[in-house]
């Protein structure tokens, strides 16, 4: 069904309010936010606050500096993913860095898991307290692009991630206007031409 | 007025869901939807092209801003290191350079000086003094080694402080008086074994009793492997 602008938002403006501080709401409303300046601010801020809790916790829990980075870029994406997608439940007795937390304590202790090493005594409790894990949609929509042609992904990549108009790219790849707008809706349908073979 | 020209028609279709359409324009687009089924199915495709690129390029900008955010923190990481290291290094090389250069200030020197001015000035105007001529012997030769010392003749001042030093009569604290001029006079000679011989004698000699800082002990034993070294 062809969703109508208004309903087409993204659900994560919707939720709970009022018992998130003004700065974690504001962090929150930032990283629901298209527009890539607003969402990058945001996503950097998360992860000076990721980073810290990361590091508490690795370097408390059998962990060295070097695993830090990994755990949290997993952790910034999952947050980030949760709330987009709206699945961040926003709880009256759960700050933001209580739930920050609890993401990243349970993405260690699945690496700890992995490696099967040191006992997680300390760690123990939170297992019960498994984070839902996060779709895997973008991964998915990634492979599905890499699909594409190479024309395809170079127009779409610069209109969509770089920011690029139709006209500037026109100009860049060296073709008209006109062109160029009907390579990229061409190029479009074409995606979702390989999406849908793929959900079937 | 729906456009025939399919170029005009994705257009269209682009500016609905961006919402850049006039509610005229909506009522006759929604219109189209409602009555078409080929231009619905279009439109939807394109609509969900369009959604799965803008989160892509939302999930490239969010990898983008964490991959700078953590190259940052290294790097400030690796700039903080680096700073604090070469703060230690500066420091060390300050430290060096003090110790290698700084003259050693022997702490009563400049009451030895008045101390035996004092009595050579007697000496020399003739009055009496409860001096013996021999404590007259040794303030006149120790002032002139200071005064030496203090006129950049080092050689001159060890002629006099080595007589000095022989002598067996003197009390400790003039003993190590004389001694630790005679250091000073050799690393200033550039002769840093002498100096060495005769801290090893101060080291045997038993409790100092001239007060000597522990700065100018450090210097002292750091010149002599300093001017060992360069030898």
């Amino acid at each position: 069904m062809l969703l109508s602008p208004a309903i087409a938002e993204y659900e994560c403006e919707s939720l709970i309010r009022s018992c998130m501080t003004s700065q974690d709401l504001t962090l929150y409303e930032d990283l629901c936010s298209e527009e890539p300046r607003r969402l990058e601010a945001a996503t950097r801020l998360l992860t000076r606050r990721v980073k810290t809790i990361a590091l508490r916790i690795v370097m408390g829990n059998s962990g060295a500096r070097s695993d830090v980075d990994d755990l949290v870029q997993d952790t910034v994406l999952a947050v980030w993913q949760q709330m987009k997608s709206g699945r961040y439940e926003v709880r009256h007795d759960t700050p933001l860095d209580a739930y920050l937390t609890a993401v990243v304590r349970n993405k260690w202790l699945k690496t700890l898991h992995k490696r099967s090493t040191i006992a997680l005594t300390d760690l123990s409790e939170s297992i019960a307290d498994e984070v839902p894990p996060e779709h895997y949609r973008l991964s998915s929509l990634e492979e599905t692009f890499a699909q594409l042609g190479q024309a395809c992904q170079q127009l779409l990549r610069l209109f969509y991630w770089e920011g690029y108009t139709l006209d500037e790219i026109a100009r860049r790849i060296g073709i008209s206007m006109d062109a160029a707008k009907m390579r990229k809706f061409r190029c479009m349908l074409r995606l979702e031409e390989i999406l849908r073979t793929k959900k079937q | 007025m729906r456009p025939t020209d399919q170029l005009q028609q994705w257009e269209w279709i682009e500016a609905y869901y961006q919402n850049k359409l006039s509610t005229d324009e909506r009522l006759v687009f929604e219109q189209e939807l409602a009555t078409d089924a080929q231009f619905r199915q279009t439109a939807l495709r394109l609509q969900t092209a369009d959604r799965a690129l803008r989160d892509l390029s939302l999930d490239y900008t969010v990898r983008k801003a964490i991959r700078q955010e953590l190259a940052q923190g290294r790097l400030f990481r690796r700039l903080r290191l680096g700073r604090v290291v070469a703060a230690g290094l500066v420091v060390i090389g300050l430290g060096i350079t003090y110790l290698t250069f700084d003259r050693v200030d022997l702490q009563t020197y400049r009451d030895d000086v008045m101390l035996t001015q004092r009595y050579r000035d007697l000496d020399d105007t003739g009055q009496e003094t409860v001096m013996t001529p021999q404590q007259r012997t040794f303030y006149r030769d120790f002032f002139d080694a200071q005064a030496f010392l203090a006129n950049g003749q080092p050689d001159m001042a060890i002629t006099n402080l080595e007589n000095l030093a022989r002598v067996d009569s003197l009390r400790p604290y003039f003993r190590q008086a004389v001694q630790w001029h005679l250091i000073n006079a050799y690393l200033l000679n550039n002769q840093p074994d002498n100096a060495e011989a005769t801290l090893l004698l101060l080291d045997q000699a038993g409790a100092p009793v001239y007060p000597i800082h522990l700065t100018d002990r450090l210097k002292v034993w750091w010149q002599i492997r300093w001017q060992k070294l360069i030898d």
